[in-house]
């Protein structure tokens, strides 16, 4: 029914919430709501016994962001009451890791995530020469970036070579990462980290947001 | 006697009121096959159709744009490389981005995969990058081959990028599939709509009610056709869609306004028709009236 | 007349009760791809820095880390790709505008700190980028014992090249951004001045010598 609700809010009276973003000009550091989600931000998902964790330059990404904003304990409680109920399901698909899930099962995931984000009207923009994701806030203040790695999304098939991206995968997802060095400018040799379905730009700011292996794993292993 | 006349009365209006909820009914069906098929035609014009696209690229000046950014990400990468600015946008500015886009976009079209051919474009970065060797006078110490096909690669990489639009691989393959289903429902929903039309033209028997469940029909698939596009536009959503790329901002843009718009031709043609069936419906009817006074 | 309106509501009932369930999810996330303003495309950053006045640094001595602090209440914490501060290494030849954020942007204007990074002054490691054939060309000079200088719109830092490593761009155990105490990286590609691109990166580190600290709880 709330679905129900608010996708008549979004198809037929889009004009109508336009004016609704509320976000405080004037943010102090943080509060103890952004530091709760910070703190649950930290917490794990289990995955086949493994833990899994965000990487930390994600979590300091959301705690610089939340310096310039306010958020209220209310949207907090929503929001980690949502981080938790994802976190649940993705126990309980009992995959080994994002790759791991099927189509079903990330519609689910995704749906979920954008619960989480739908809390604080967050979207998502997009720049398709760099492949950078950014989720941007209705204010237009950049809550995260993220790099889609390579991929077959645009085609390109010019057999460069030395690139390990996207291993394991079936070469038509593609990745992101969360390897901070740039080419100084960008990077290129990026190891995929998170794969996602056909959608994916869609998926890339939620699942990146969410879901990365541990650190460990992150960029070592598969570089 | 007076009895059975009225009871003949009501028996006459209980199936008088039946008959015109039935053809209620039948200019109900009019106006959904009505919206159904020109929302079948608007897509046949405009998403599978490739002049629609090109003309949309024309219109939001997508290969100039597309050019102008490229060489902004060459730029970048040059400044990454160790090349002087200007190499940047000597190079772009040679090559044919317009040919590019527009072989892109046949082999879409044509059922290919979309993919973006590099090649050439490789073939003359490199020559490029050698005449600038040459030009320079660079030793071969600072040349790292290595480093100059990691360069090409990339920046055939970012070149392939800006040709391709997102997704559109994606979107391929079911434009591929439905293109015949699409022909195929605008077939079988121009039968319905000509077999509607027909029972209720021929199964009336007085000429203005004919006229007047057509224009019903007619005027329902008007509105229904024109509701959908002009809450869009109204909305304003099309223009505040988060692409930070401006080519394909723009064309995104072009490209969903432009189908929109595209509604109103079937719409104008279903008002046009309405309007003549209105205007016959109110011929017979002044002649019914004065028949039946 | 009222016949045309009323089928026109019904076809939308009846379309809305079919296709709404199937695509219900899609619309959702698809509307995250709309903001609530029409796009600027025009690309200009927003510059709040302005410089604050050297006075509390001691001029003699280098040495003496100063501990001063300003609240995180008294300044505007920037935003992606503000533009908030300089950086300077005077040894090095290298002055460049300090943005957060190291989008391209950014490096095609200056240098840029990674947002999943920290501010100066913020205690943790502060990850910065910049391009080895302009702002950052002068890193090639860096040594240890330079002195890097970091001037934003909240205070003036000062760091201390302490060390130089050259290694592959997905060397992850080059930085640590999880670290609790103030540290300064700055990255570039390497080597420098040659033709080509490269996985190799330089990165040099720095430690902290003066600067307010932020207090995050005022």
């Amino acid at each position: 029914m709330k679905k129900a609700i608010k996708l008549f809010s979004v198809g037929l009276l889009s004009a109508a919430i336009a004016a609704s973003a509320s976000v405080s000009a004037f943010a102090a550091g943080l509060n103890d709501a952004e530091k709760k989600i910070l703190a649950e931000l930290k917490t794990t998902v289990t995955m086949q016994g493994v833990q899994k964790s965000l990487p930390v330059s994600y979590v300091n990404q959301a705690e610089n962001y939340f310096n310039t904003v306010d958020i209220t304990d209310a949207e907090a409680t929503e929001i980690i009451k949502r981080i938790e109920a994802t976190k649940a399901y993705l126990t309980s698909t009992g995959a080994p890791n994002y790759n791991g899930l099927t189509d079903a099962q990330i519609d689910t995931f995704v749906a979920k995530c954008q619960e989480i984000v739908d809390v604080i009207d967050l979207t998502i923009s997009y720049d398709k020469a760099t492949r950078v994701v950014s989720i941007v806030d209705k204010n237009g203040k950049t809550v995260f970036t993220a790099t889609v790695g390579k991929g077959s999304s645009s085609g390109n098939n010019n057999g460069s070579d030395n690139k390990t991206d996207n291993k394991g995968n079936n070469g038509s997802k593609d990745v992101i990462n969360d390897n901070p060095v740039k080419r100084t400018g960008f990077d290129f040799n990026i190891p995929g980290v998170v794969s996602i379905a056909g959608v994916g730009i869609l998926l890339v700011s939620a699942a990146g947001v969410y879901l990365v292996s541990t650190k460990k794993k992150a960029a070592v292993e598969r570089a | 006697m007076s009895e059975n006349k009225h009871s003949h009365h009501h028996r006459h209006r209980r199936k008088s009121r039946w008959r015109s909820f039935l053809y209620c009914l039948m200019s109900f069906f009019l106006s959904l096959t009505l919206s159904l098929l020109s929302l079948c035609a608007v897509l046949a014009l405009t998403v599978f159709s490739e002049d629609y696209m090109l003309k949309a690229m024309n219109t939001s000046d997508y290969s100039n744009t597309v050019k102008y950014e490229l060489k902004t990400y060459m730029t970048d990468l040059v400044y990454a490389s160790g090349f002087e600015e200007s190499f940047a946008s000597s190079f772009t500015d040679s090559y044919n981005i317009q040919k590019a886009i527009e072989n892109y976009i046949e082999s879409f079209y044509g059922g290919d995969k979309s993919i973006v051919d590099t090649t050439a474009f490789k073939q003359q970065l490199y020559a490029a990058v050698q005449n600038y060797i040459t030009e320079k006078n660079l030793d071969e110490n600072t040349v790292a081959s290595d480093g100059i096909t990691y360069f090409i690669n990339e920046a055939a990489d970012i070149y392939s990028d800006q040709i391709a639009i997102p997704f559109f691989s994606v979107i391929g393959k079911y434009i591929e599939s439905t293109r015949t289903s699409l022909s195929v429902a605008i077939g079988v929903l121009t039968v319905m709509v000509l077999g509607i039309a027909a029972v209720i033209f021929f199964t009336n028997r007085f000429k203005h009610r004919r006229y007047r469940y057509l224009c019903y029909g007619l005027l329902g698939g008007a509105l229904t056709t024109a509701v959908l596009p002009t809450f869009i536009l109204l909305s304003g959503k099309i223009g505040q869609v988060n692409l930070e790329t401006r080519s394909l901002y723009h064309l995104f843009v072009e490209y969903c306004s432009g189908i929109c718009y595209a509604f109103y031709i079937p719409v104008f043609i279903l008002l046009a028709l309405a309007a003549v069936t209105f205007g016959m419906y109110v011929k017979y009817y002044s002649k019914y009236r004065n028949a039946n006074p | 007349m009222i016949l045309p309106i009323v089928f026109c509501i019904i076809t939308y009932l009846a379309a809305a009760a079919v296709i709404l369930p199937a695509v219900s999810s899609y619309l959702a996330v698809a509307d995250m791809f709309f903001s609530d303003k029409h796009q600027a495309l025009s690309k200009e950053h927003t510059n709040i820095f302005v410089p604050v006045e050297d006075t509390s640094v001691p001029s003699d001595s280098s040495q003496t880390p100063r501990q001063d602090t300003v609240n995180i209440s008294g300044f505007t914490f920037p935003s992606y790709e503000d533009q908030f501060g300089e950086l300077m290494i005077e040894d090095c030849g290298i002055k460049a505008d300090l943005f957060f954020g190291d989008s391209w942007y950014a490096l095609r204007n200056g240098v840029g700190i990674y947002n999943g990074s920290a501010i100066p002054g913020y205690g943790k490691t502060i990850m910065i980028a910049g391009h080895n054939n302009t702002y950052f060309n002068g890193l090639k000079y860096a040594e240890k014992g330079q002195i890097v200088r970091i001037r934003t719109n909240y205070g003036n830092y000062r760091y201390e090249i302490t060390g130089i490593k050259i290694t592959d761009n997905v060397d992850s155990s080059a930085y640590d951004l999880d670290a609790d105490s103030e540290n300064l990286i700055l990255y570039t590609c390497y080597p420098f001045d040659t033709l080509g691109l490269t996985d190799q990166r330089a990165f040099i580190y720095a430690k902290y010598l003066s600067g307010p600290v932020i207090d995050k709880n005022h």
